[in-house]
């Protein structure tokens, strides 16, 4: 099973100003600047270092949680 | 909301984006002083905050409560009257190194001759932003800047001495180490006296680059791999970040 996707990062980009910071700080290379802007992928771990380190709140973190189901039987 | 913006009430965010250049570690204070009124629960109507002239000076604008952007060098004793008006008030002063320690350096002496309880923010970018990048009081030995094209020939001010010559807090922290940066400025708002927060900030385009750091990351790393962090020591070492110890308080 791929592993699941643990936070959703919503990026403003009026105040992102691709200093590139936050890419090289993300520990799943879940950013990237994509002809001049910064896109994000799938494999947010909600570690918070993206929002933490942009110096231009730019970006937030919303975790996403999963809920535990038991298989069946 | 995660928990984790909510010190955004404490700034205009209307007024986002910030005038500063890519990577540049002003707004990374901006957050950590923000974040640490949040974490202390402050009224904004009980909350200062001045800045003096520089890209650091442009900081005040940017809270959403009382502040003041005023002449050059003159951050501090604007700051030292208001709380002369009214002594209830949490006043603040977020400004540069140039202006705090240049052209404002008599009035840092002064105030903390006299421990006037104000919490000081100094966005130490090791140089003169705003205008360039010319050598500030704080640009270290051998340093090339603008003014300095064969290297810094003058030692930078001890802030460290001067502060803690008239026993009043001094704690010095990075852009990189953020969290410890949030918690030098909480206990900077907490003390009864004058306090001073040294904040090691990367001015990427008018320093970082001109000494061969590539991006604001790599200025980031630097401060990673080269300060540790003390905060037990009575005096902080030239590779030492911390809180120090402040006798009789
Ligand atoms: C009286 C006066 N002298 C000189 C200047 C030019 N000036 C503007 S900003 C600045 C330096 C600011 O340096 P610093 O406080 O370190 O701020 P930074 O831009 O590095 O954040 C100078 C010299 C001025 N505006 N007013
Ligand atoms: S010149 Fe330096 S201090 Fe000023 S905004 Fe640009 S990076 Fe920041
Ligand atoms: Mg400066």
């Amino acid at each position: 099973m791929p592993r699941q996707k643990k936070g959703e990062v919503a990026i403003n980009h009026d105040y992102c100003k691709r200093c590139n910071i936050c890419p090289q700080f993300c520990p799943t290379k879940n950013l990237e600047i994509v002809g001049g802007k910064l896109v994000s992928y799938d494999r947010c771990i909600a570690c918070f270092n993206c929002e933490r380190y942009c110096p231009d709140l730019a970006i937030e973190v919303v975790k996403i949680y999963h809920v535990e189901t038991t298989p069946a039987g | 909301m995660e928990d984790t913006v909510r010190f955004k009430r404490f700034l205009k965010e209307g007024n986002l984006p910030t005038p500063w250049c890519p990577g540049c570690g002003n707004g990374q204070v901006l957050k950590s002083l923000a974040q640490a009124f949040e974490e202390l629960n402050l009224d904004k109507h009980q909350v200062v905050v001045v800045s003096g002239i520089g890209c650091a000076g442009r900081s005040a604008g940017f809270f959403d409560l009382d502040s003041v952007h005023t002449a050059h060098g003159r951050a501090i004793p604007l700051a030292e009257g208001i709380k002369t008006a009214n002594e209830n008030l949490k006043v603040v002063v977020s400004s540069g190194d140039g202006d705090l320690l240049g052209i404002g350096g008599n009035h840092l002496l002064h105030a903390t001759r006299r421990n006037t309880p104000l919490t000081i923010v100094c966005y130490s970018n090791e140089i003169y932003g705003m205008t360039g990048g010319q050598a500030s009081p704080t640009t270290r030995l051998n340093t090339k800047t603008l003014t300095t094209p064969e290297g810094n020939r003058d030692v930078p001010f001890n802030v460290q001495a001067i502060i803690k010559a008239h026993n009043c807090f001094y704690a010095r922290s990075t852009t990189f180490h953020l969290p410890h940066l949030k918690k030098c400025i909480v206990e900077a708002l907490r003390h009864p006296g004058l306090s001073f927060v040294d904040v090691i900030t990367q001015c990427i385009v008018n320093n970082g680059r001109r000494i061969g750091f590539k991006d604001a990351f790599e200025m980031l790393m630097y401060y990673k791999n080269n300060y540790k962090i003390n905060d037990n020591a009575e005096f902080l070492k030239d590779n030492e970040i911390g809180i120090t110890r402040c006798a009789g308080v």
